[in-house]
Formats: C-alpha cells, structure tokens, sequence
C-alpha cells in the first residue's frame, strides 16, 4: 500500500525531517508511528499525502508514484486516504452532518446517497444525535468522532492519523481507537502517528519508531519503547 | 457542476461574514457609482457640445442696397451650395426690429422713423471647429456691408464668436479628456479594492480552505463558491450604484430641463438598451458581477497550490 524506497526529506535551510528511510507497508496493515517530537512523523505521513515533497528518494501509495503524480491528480490520490489530525481540522462553519457530507460532496456523490451514508456514519461512530451540532458545540473526544467519520465515510484504502489521541483525555482515546481498529478490519491501511505510549503497548501492532528522521526500529508486534528497556512508567 | 450546492456554499458564508459582504458590497457601490457618473456626465456634455456647437452660427449683414437685387441673389446661392454650410435663414430687416423690440423692449425703438437695422444671414456650418474657415469665405462679398471697417476688426460685415468658440470647445475636450482619466484611475482602485476584500476573506478562511484541499476537493470545487461569492457581491454592488445613479440622473436632468440652461437637452442615460448600445443596468451589473468573479478566483490562487 505504501512503499518508501531511499526517502529522505529536509526541510530549508538544512533540517532533517526524514533521512534515508526504505520500507513497505501492505495492505490492510495497522501500524504505529512513534518517536519523539521532530523525529519526523508528521513528515512522514504528510509525505504521503504529497502535502510535501521528498529531497530524495521515491513514494509509492497504492502502487502510484507520488514524484511522477500530476499536480491535477493530487486531490484524486488524497480522496483514496482518510485523514484524522491531532486538531480534528474540521469546517467550522458547518455542522457535524455537513462536515461529514463534504467528504462526500468532493467526490460528486449523489444527493440520495449522501443522504443515507452520512447518518448510517455518524451513528457509526456514535454520533447519530449530534448531527446538527457545530464542531465547537461537541466535546473534544467527539469532534475526533467526526473526523474519523468523515475520513472513512468513502471507505478510503488507506487511513492516515497523525496524533489523534493527541488532544484528548485516555478514556476517549480508548473509543478513537477502537474505531480505528474496527475500520481496520475492513480492509482500510491504518497508519497512526502517536506519542500515547499505553495505547501502542496494549494493542501490539506493528511499530516503526522514528528518531531524528530515521526509523530505527521496525518490529511485528511491538512495544512503544525497545523491549530491551522494559515499560517502567508510571503513568 | 452541482450549482445549488456551490451557490449554498457561497450564499451560507456571505450571511456568515455578513461585515465583510457589507464592506464589499459598499467598495463595489462606490466604484460603480463614480463609473456610472462618469458615464452619465459624458454622455450629457457630448449633448451639450452638440447642442452648442448647432447654435455656432455666422451671421452676414447685408447693404440696404443690394436687397432684392440679383447681388443678393448670388450671396444666397453661394451660401446655400457651400458644403460646409447645414443650413442658414434670412432675417429681414422687419424681422430682426421685431427681435430688438421682442427681447429689448418697444421702448428702444418707438421714437425711430425709418429701421436703422440690416437684414442678415444666419448661417450654421456643420463643423464648429471650420466656422472661421467657412466666414473668410465670404468677406469682401459685394452684398455685404463692411462699412465701418478698424483695423482691430477689418470686416465687421461677417461677425461669428471666434474666441468664444475656440475657447469652450477647448474646454469641452479638456474636461472630457479629464473624465475619463479619472475613469481609468477609479476603475483600478475598484479592481484593487474588490481584490482586497475577497482576499481578506479568503485570509480569513484559509484554514477552512486547507482542509478542503485535504479532503481531496479539486482547485475549482474550492474556487466556485468565492467565484461565486465575489459574482453575488459584485451584483449587489452595481445594482445599488444603478439605482442610486438613475435616480440622480433623473433628478438633475429634470433640474436642468426645469431651469434657464434647458437648452443643453439633457438626457436620462438608457437603463437597459438604448440607441444599440448597452444602458447602465447592463454596464455596471456585468462589469460588478464579473469583477467580483474574477477577483474571487484570482484572489485564492496562492493558497490553491498544493
């Protein structure tokens, strides 16, 4: 699904986002970025997205070359990936039920249809009474709801979250994540960027751990930390 | 394209950011109301150069002598086969009294015995500007009477307003020319000023704007509803300035009609159509909706690149 050969980003005048890194992702993977901050997660996952592009090196998603990808296309490519950031980045403007239909709306969906799929959603993803609420009248923990809604409301490929626990307290994280995991199972790529260490420990996917834009580690079911240092938090 | 729902999109945020509609609508009044006055006041002086270049007239006075004699005779042909000439009248001698009595008063000439006046031609040439051109033509005529001959005037028998006609149309092109500078210049700041607004907007949006493009809407499925808002505005704006412009025009041009200069022949700039050429409503209402359109799209461009 995704396909990293030499990839190496910096950014002006001479920051390193990411550094030489090759890897593959399959399809219908669920897999764990993690690292510390600056260690080039979000450039990764951007990356992706062709929100940026690489210094060197070669992207494929879903078997497309994202250096050769006309500028026209890059919308098209970024229909097929769902997103879910740390700030929800949802329309202000417009309510939970509208939100979720732009997704819809982008793709030139038919009215009948967008009307069936965006409640049959949203109650999905527990939702179904807060359609006709504005982002900023629902609680943290359920914008992160509509995002994910509207990510997945065109049953995307691939599903990118970058730090979606991020911004809110561990018992609603809990939710996110088992929504994301049950999207997952349907076939969808998953790839989370994410600091919330109790999170990547009890699920035990695959891991790849970034530090200064390298990914030193690459393990099937992994830990956030290296099992050598075992988890000794308190937290 | 799904029209309704671009048009929601833009009609939903203009209500939302009802100060900045307001803004722009009243920046796209105001340049469309200067424009239009522009317009009006053109046509209008273009009327009223005509109106006063038809009252440009040369007039011939005429020995006592020679009238009713074949000398006459000749003047007036040579007047009425001179192409330069549109048209010209006799005034008798009767006739031009009974005018120094009519805008004089009777007074002036009850005590004269005989009629001290000459009889004249009045004659109108086509091209205000060749008037001198056409009177030279005729100084000396044996028919004319340049009796009383200075050398500040040597032939006080053919008499037109020289300067003053040279002096006004002088005028009349100055401020013509000077209009439609200041046209030019008004027209760039409307330009200027919509770009402006729809950028500020969009400025305002540009977060809203980001998420679109990562929810994979294409560059015109972001760009029609600000084209779209910008159309609207743009409209709103001229036709308000259409309004406010034709109510005007009418007023001053029944002042004018109604007072001493009526002869200007004043005349209501065509709302719609007129004389095969577009009115007001027309001119502003497209020039407002497609500034506004074009600024809209033009404005977004540098936060449309991926």
């Amino acid at each position: 699904m995704i396909v990293f050969e030499n990839v190496t980003k910096i950014y002006d005048p001479d920051v390193i986002g990411l550094a030489d890194n090759t890897f593959h992702i399959q399809k219908g993977e669920f897999v764990f970025l993690v690292g510390p901050s600056g260690s080039g997660k979000s450039t990764l996952i951007r990356l992706v997205l062709k929100e940026l592009e690489p210094t060197e090196g070669r992207i494929l998603v879903a078997g497309r070359n994202l250096g050769t990808l006309r500028r026209s296309k890059v919308p098209l490519l970024r229909r097929n990936i769902g997103c879910v950031f740390q700030d929800f980045k949802l329309l202000p403007t417009k309510t939970v039920y509208e939100n979720v239909a732009y997704a819809l709306e982008v793709v030139g969906e038919h009215r009948r249809a967008i009307r069936r799929k965006v409640p049959e959603i949203l109650s999905l993803v527990g939702l179904g009474d807060k359609m006709n609420s504005l982002p900023n009248e629902v609680s943290g923990g359920e914008q992160q709801r509509v995002s994910v809604a509207r990510a997945f409301v065109n049953h995307p490929p691939l599903l990118l979250a970058d730090e979606p626990t991020g911004n809110i307290d561990p018992e609603t994280s809990i939710g996110i994540m088992q929504l994301l995991l049950r999207i997952n199972r349907t076939g969808t790529t998953v790839v989370i960027a994410t600091h919330d260490r109790d999170m990547v420990n009890r699920m035990r996917k695959r891991v790849f751990a970034l530090d200064a834009g390298r990914i030193v580690r690459d393990e099937r079911r992994g830990a956030y930390d290296e099992p050598a240092e075992e988890v000794t938090d308190e937290a | 394209m799904r029209l309704s729902f671009f048009l929601g999109e833009a009609l939903g945020s203009l209500k939302r950011n009802w100060v900045m509609t307001m803004a722009a609508v009243l920046t796209v009044f105001t340049s469309m109301a200067i424009l239009g006055s522009v317009l009006v006041t053109d046509k209008n002086l273009n009327q009223g150069t005509t109106a006063l270049k038809n009252r440009v007239e040369i007039r011939m006075f005429l020995k006592d002598a020679v009238l009713g004699t074949p000398t006459q005779q000749a003047l007036e042909t040579m007047i009425a086969h001179d192409s330069q000439v549109k048209r010209f009248e006799f005034v008798s001698k009767e006739a031009a009294l009974q005018w120094v009595k009519d805008n004089m008063g009777s007074e002036v000439v009850q005590f004269l015995n005989t009629n001290p006046l000459p009889a004249s031609y009045n004659v109108y040439v086509k091209n205000a500007g060749q008037i001198e051109q056409v009177a030279t033509r005729y100084y000396n005529n044996p028919a004319i009477d340049e009796g009383g001959a200075t050398a500040d005037k040597p032939h006080p028998g053919v008499t037109f307003a020289k300067e003053t006609v040279r002096k006004m149309l002088g005028t009349i092109n100055l401020i013509e020319k000077g209009m439609w500078g200041i046209t030019a210049i008004f027209a760039l700041a409307a330009l200027l000023l919509i770009s402006t607004t729809v950028r500020l907007s969009i400025f305002a949006r540009r977060r809203e704007i980001e998420i679109m493009r990562l929810v994979g809407a294409t560059n015109w499925f972001i760009r029609w509803p600000f084209v779209l808002e910008g159309f609207v505005t743009g409209l709103a704006g001229s036709l308000l300035a259409t309004a406010g412009i034709w109510v005007l025009n009418l007023a001053i041009v029944s002042w004018i009609k109604t007072s001493g200069i009526g002869y200007l022949h004043p005349v209501d700039y065509p709302i719609i159509w007129g004389g095969g050429r577009p009115g007001l409503l027309v001119i502003l209402g497209g020039l407002g909706a497609v500034l506004g359109g074009v600024g809209g799209g033009f404005a977004l461009r540098r936060y449309l690149r991926v």
